[in-house]
């Protein structure tokens, strides 16, 4: 199943397709030498939706960084040194926990305004609570285990000990956590997009490019579509790989 | 029992306190001058200056958000810059919409949700359970808005079953409940594959547990155990995850409900956006990010009262 995950996650590495998006050649015409058909201003379905990916898998891998570094590094700290430092951090990440994910992104994304470094800002914002939230638990659960107790009983400095002895342990949770969260954060951006607060034209992204396709939904049905099957199999594909990853990190698994 | 509620509502106060931070600050970390925006771009500098001290915007930030603040506790939201309606009322006159919306989603996801759950665990590793799960996994990794376009695209355009767009009027009326349709189903589609994937996984999780083997050793039936045992303390996580995800709900009909032309709370939401109306979006946000505050301190007060071991140990 990881496998399949992978091979569908990967439509992107192969941009064999020159830089037709400037083809105002032909209007909207279903599949025939275009694989999936010609948008309305005549370019190439198939070749946007490979440009496309670049950008919404960036949007994914990029947000996510951006959540681990930040609100991993916060999580970790609020949960090894506790104490005042625990309440402000946590109290903050709860503030914004108490907005729904898909609105914090959008408000972001519409504070910061259009274009494409904002949507994965936007996205990278809302991550970060998420991760902050996840490593915090992780790193309260690991402070109790002996190994840590040792450590720090031996007299080790508290760099040393997070480097080695916590941050191995939490890095199984993590890749788990961040792999599942690059899918929701694809989807994010595709909504955005979508939306009309990320990319402008004549940019290829998925998201957009549904959006785009509304007005010839009656007639031209496929320039909507693809993209969103695009977004579909690479947010299942990252799916996938989470949770195999999961099933065979976890140690209860029988 | 109301001691745990009451804590738990006071914690929730400095956070509402916070949230208002946050919706009054994005007003002014915004691109753009606020006072530029209500008086019009080509306004002459002297009519932007007499808004900007209208609306209060040359004084200090801190005076501003005690003024926010206070007129806040009175209810008064501020006037929408595009309606020129409190934000209240428009607030108001849409809220049904969504929660309509919102409240059928909910119960299409929980009534297929639920179910195919239970079965795909009873049955583990059988045919339908892979059918079942991967069809979840589908659920889960689908765009909302592609979704909602192919469906309308499919029984609206292509097949006229359904109307377009719009709300027919209230749900118990047979126009009401077919422009429901395609806008709630939409919406379902994720919270019903991940409760599913959840009841599944819970399901399984308390049929390892000794008493389920101890009501098995006592002879009962098994439809009986399942129900009366199992299905019980298996759906405790269940309910936390709905009261959760209700906010990616509210958050997802935003999306719904501007492909649906629905007229609810997201869809102003969106226009007001697009036409900068900073009043009835800091408004809106707030709102929706205080019910769903007030969500999640319900939800956590049920899971205290579903699972003992959760109160007591507060």
């Amino acid at each position: 199943m990881v496998l399949i995950g992978l091979s569908l996650g990967a439509p992107w590495i192969s941009p064999h397709e020159p830089w037709e998006t400037n083809l105002d050649r032909t209007l909207e015409r279903p599949s025939s030498e275009f694989f999936f058909g010609t948008d309305e201003l005549g370019r190439c379905v198939f070749s946007r939706i490979l440009y496309g990916g670049r950008l919404s898998i960036w949007v994914g891998v990029v947000s996510v960084l951006i959540g681990l570094l930040i609100g991993g590094t916060f999580g970790v700290i609020a949960g090894y040194f506790g104490g005042k430092t625990e309440s402000l951090i946590m109290r903050t990440v709860d503030v914004f926990l108490a907005f729904p994910s898909i609105l914090l992104a959008i408000v972001i994304a519409a504070m910061l305004g259009p274009g494409l470094v904002n949507v994965i800002l936007a996205v990278g914002i809302r991550n970060i609570p998420s991760f902050a939230r996840i490593m915090y638990g992780k790193v309260l659960s690991v402070k109790k285990s002996d190994y840590v107790v040792a450590a720090r009983s031996v007299g080790a400095s508290d760099f040393w000990i997070i480097s080695r002895s916590v941050l191995p342990n939490v890095f199984s949770t993590l890749l788990v956590f961040s792999t599942l969260q690059i899918a929701s954060s694809i989807l994010l951006g595709g909504v955005l997009n979508f939306i009309g607060l990320g990319v402008q034209a004549p940019m290829a992204e998925w998201g957009k490019m549904v959006s785009d396709g509304r007005s010839w939904l009656a007639t031209a049905p496929h320039i909507s579509t693809f993209p969103g099957l695009a977004i579909l199999f690479v947010a299942m594909g990252f799916n996938l790989i989470g949770d195999g990853l999961r099933d065979s990190l976890d140690p209860r698994f029988s | 029992m109301l001691v745990y509620l009451a804590r738990r509502l006071l914690a929730a106060i400095p956070v509402l306190l916070g949230v208002t931070v946050v919706v009054f600050l994005m007003i002014h970390i915004m691109p753009g001058d606020p006072a530029q925006m209500v008086a019009g771009f080509d306004a002459p500098r002297e009519q932007i200056e007499k808004i900007r001290v209208e609306l209060g915007l040359d004084q200090p930030l801190i005076v501003q958000y005690a003024k926010y603040m206070s007129k806040l506790l009175k209810g008064d939201l501020g006037r929408s810059l595009h309606t020129r309606r409190p934000v209240i009322r428009d607030l108001v006159d849409r809220f049904p919409a969504t929660f309509e919306l919102t409240l059928v989603s909910i119960f299409i996801a929980i009534v297929f949700g639920i179910p195919i759950g239970v079965l795909s665990a009873v049955k583990r590793y059988s045919l339908a359970d892979h059918a079942a799960m991967t069809t979840a996994l589908f659920g889960l990794s689908m765009p909302i808005f592609w979704i909602g376009i192919m469906l309308m695209f499919v029984f609206s355009l292509h097949l006229g079953l359904l109307p377009v767009s719009g709300r027919g009027g209230a749900f118990y009326t047979l126009s009401g409940l077919r422009h429901l349709v395609l806008p709630s189903v939409t919406l379902s589609l994720a919270p019903l594959a991940m409760i599913a994937r959840l009841t599944r996984s819970s399901v399984l999780e308390v049929l390892k547990l000794d008493y389920v083997t101890v009501a098995r050793s006592k002879g009962l039936k098994e439809s009986i155990i399942l129900v009366r045992h199992v299905l019980r303390n298996a759906l405790i996580p269940v309910v936390t995850f709905v009261g959760l995800e209700f906010g990616a709900l509210l958050g997802g009909a935003v999306v719904t409900e501007s492909i649906f032309a629905w007229p609810g709370v997201g869809r102003f939401l969106l226009t007001s956006i697009e036409g900068r109306d900073y009043p009835a979006i800091q408004g809106t946000i707030l709102m929706i990010a205080v019910i769903f505050v007030f969500v999640n301190i319900i939800v956590d007060f049920l899971y205290g009262v579903l699972d003992p071991r959760i109160r007591l140990k507060s």
